[in-house]
């Protein structure tokens, strides 16, 4: 949002794979199927799994009878989107693909970090590797707004709020 | 009507502490929904763990503070930058943005401001009257009628979605899916859990809802972060004048009304509220091509509605227990968490909670009105602040919030396969809102299902001894069939059609 931010200056394909977007090719034609036809095989796998359970009647219903039906319905609405025309998808870019997969492997690795060195240095951790790396801040931004928001985060939540959030645990 | 438990509510909201929160979500609101990228849904979703050591009162309160608060937050930038912060405040951006454009941004702001007070106040107003007879009304509804609402709820929301219609029902059904998974409510069998433990008592709502809405937006924003913005407006003068209060008059309390009847619909709310407010002055203009170049009333009108619709959206979920589209399905999973199950003896069982949220309503719009106009200046600085720094602050509340449900790391985890599970749906062009509302209806909807099933023994054709159920049912036909047949019957679009309609020329620069 800040205009004078260098990152703004540069267009959204700046970082997109040229080969991706230098032609259509066969399959660029036929991606769109493929989330519907994911669907349709996992309502095939509801079904299966849910075929164990028990039916029951339709004046007793067991618990197999909803999910069954409920996943039925999901895969026949699946493979009419599966057929119909390519509309609203948006293009998946690798770099940004890249960035979303490196921002959840951190976001993991956040909260499984907090039993070991305590919640502040991971949050510092975080923040600095979302603004430096991904969002390409400055190291002084990065690290003035990680020390703050993590401070500012723990006295919120651990002391106000009473969220058991350890400070701070030796490795040790 | 009985108005000792409706004073009794006055008497709550007042408490500092109710107060200050009421303050709080009002403030929290506005400003986020100043914030292109977080919606509503998104927003309450990721503030939940903030209310998990906070009264039940307080903590819906707040949260209520949020929702109206952020719809009028939404306006801000949909006047000044042609991005509405909130979807519902897209249709704003057609007549604020070209009102910006001629100078006239203080006004159009103002002008929001004073029509978002009177839309929630209208609202409110029915509320305090209509909520306690629709509470009686529903006290009477066994399964088949709440079966066949679920399943009109569910339906309302996936038609209005943004998309394809086939695929807003696919992600509604997944939804069902979902909420299947874990211990069944009759027999007690496990149902899809792959033995684990986490998952015997099924999903939970709070990182779903973190997961689609907040983890998906933080992801969806990383690729689009360095898209340029449309130059800003600079603000002039805020009030308008009386004349322009005069021109605005009429189209306001029409908007008031319009959104107070959809809001009270499952699947209706803010944003179709703005477009049937908007499409209605456009019709009724003695000069319509005013519009789409700024005229006041296209800003009046739908101000109007979204806020009175926000407020009124409240009654299906306080006394049904049914949430009539994706903001109000977080306010569910809010006070399930707070051990209160909304429902029709919610009005006579917790009449402190019930009244004080309502009646903090009241408190709210005068907060928001009293607030808005001065703090113009500020919303217009929070622009300001880049997103490579929101995100990052954003994405910790969520961690922190999903690990601390139940201090350990699967919640964490739920939200991360959640936030990827929404990323993937919108850029495949699935609407993740019907997901999560079908996911909090889908276990009301089989158990209803199933024991009306056992109720009629089997025999369907029973159905037909429930009139509210039949009632609601050929509702259901007709709005799933209304698509078809306004397509053979209208050849020319109307207004409301042609807003719909996403090959529309007046498109706002983003919508989310």
């Amino acid at each position: 949002m800040n205009a004078q931010d260098p990152a703004l200056d540069r267009t959204p394909t700046d970082d997109i794979d040229d080969g991706a977007d230098r032609e259509t090719r066969w399959y660029d034609k036929h991606t769109h199927r493929l989330g519907p036809l994911l669907l349709v095989g996992i309502s095939i796998a509801f079904v299966v799994v849910g075929s164990r359970l028990d039916f029951g009647s339709i004046s007793r219903p067991g618990p197999g009878l909803w999910p069954i039906a409920i996943a039925t319905i999901t895969g026949s609405m699946a493979l009419v989107s599966a057929l119909l025309p390519h509309k609203e998808e948006e293009r998946f870019h690798l770099p940004e693909v890249g960035r979303a997969v490196a921002l959840l492997v951190a976001f993991l690795l956040f909260p499984f970090l907090f039993d070991y060195v305590g919640f502040i240095l991971p949050s510092v951790l975080l923040i600095t590797f979302m603004m430096k790396v991904l969002s390409r801040e400055s190291w002084l931004r990065s690290g003035i707004v990680a020390i703050a928001t993590s401070f500012i985060a723990y006295v919120l939540f651990g002391v106000m709020l009473s969220v058991r959030l350890p400070a701070f645990t030796l490795p040790f | 009507m009985d108005f000792a438990p409706v004073i009794e509510g006055f008497s709550v909201v007042l408490e500092p502490m109710n107060l200050l929160f009421c303050l709080i979500g009002v403030l929290v609101g506005m400003v986020i929904g100043v914030l292109p990228g977080l919606g509503q849904a998104a927003t309450i979703a990721i503030l939940l763990p903030l209310t998990y050591g906070m009264e039940p009162v307080a903590a819906i309160i707040m949260l209520a503070g949020i929702f109206y608060g952020g719809i009028y937050g939404g306006t801000v930038t949909a006047v000044l930058l042609n991005i509405p912060g909130e979807t519902s405040s897209a249709i704003t951006a057609i007549e604020g943005y070209p009102m910006g454009k001629k100078g006239q941004a203080g006004k159009a702001l103002g002008i929001g401001a004073i029509a978002s007070f009177l839309g929630g106040t209208i609202s409110i107003v029915a509320l305090t009257f209509v909520a306690p007879i629709v509470s009686g009304w529903a006290l009477r509804f066994g399964p088949p009628e709440y079966a066949a609402l679920a399943l009109l709820g569910i339906l309302l929301v996936a038609t209005i979605s943004n998309g394809a219609r086939v695929k807003a029902f696919i992600a509604a059904t997944i939804g069902l899916l979902l909420a299947v998974i874990g211990r069944d409510g009759f027999t007690g069998e496990m149902r899809y859990t792959a033995g684990s433990l986490e998952l015997a008592d099924g999903l939970q709502f709070v990182p779903i809802a973190m997961g689609v809405f907040g983890l998906t937006e933080i992801l969806y924003a990383l690729e689009r972060r360095h898209q340029p913005l449309p130059p800003r407006i600079k603000v002039d003068k805020v009030l308008p004048t009386r004349a322009d209060l005069k021109q605005s008059a009429a189209p306001m309390i029409r908007g008031g009304f319009i959104g107070f009847f959809l809001g009270l619909l499952p699947g209706g709310g803010a944003t179709v509220s703005a477009m049937v407010s908007y499409g209605t002055e456009k019709r009724l203009a003695k000069d319509p091509s005013r519009f789409g170049k700024g005229a006041i009333e296209g800003v009046a009108g739908p101000e109007t509605g979204n806020n009175a619709a926000a407020t009124s959206s409240f009654i299906p979920l306080l006394t049904l227990g049914i949430p009539a589209n994706a903001t109000m399905a977080v306010m569910f999973g809010a006070l399930m968490i707070q051990g209160i199950t909304p429902g029709p003896q919610l009005v006579s069982e917790d009449p402190g909670l019930f009244w004080g949220v309502i009646n903090s309503m009241y408190l709210g719009n005068i907060i928001l009105i009293v607030l808005s106009i001065p703090l113009i200046g500020l919303f217009v600085k929070i622009l300001d602040v880049p997103p490579t720094i929101l995100a990052p602050i954003t994405l910790m509340i969520v961690c922190i919030g999903a690990y601390t449900i139940n201090n350990r790391f699967f919640e964490v985890l739920v939200v991360v396969a959640f936030g990827v599970i929404g990323y993937l749906m919108k850029k495949m062009g699935f609407d993740p809102a019907p997901l999560v509302l079908a996911f909090v209806l889908g276990s009301l909807l089989e158990d209803s299902f199933r024991r009306s099933l056992m109720m009629f023994q089997g025999d369907v054709t029973q159905v037909t001894n429930h009139p509210i159920a039949v009632t609601i049912l050929i509702l259901f036909a007709l709005v799933l069939l209304a698509p078809l047949a306004l397509k053979l019957i209208l050849r020319k679009k109307s207004p409301v059609v042609a807003l719909m309609d996403p090959s529309n020329d007046h498109e706002p620069a983003e919508k989310r």
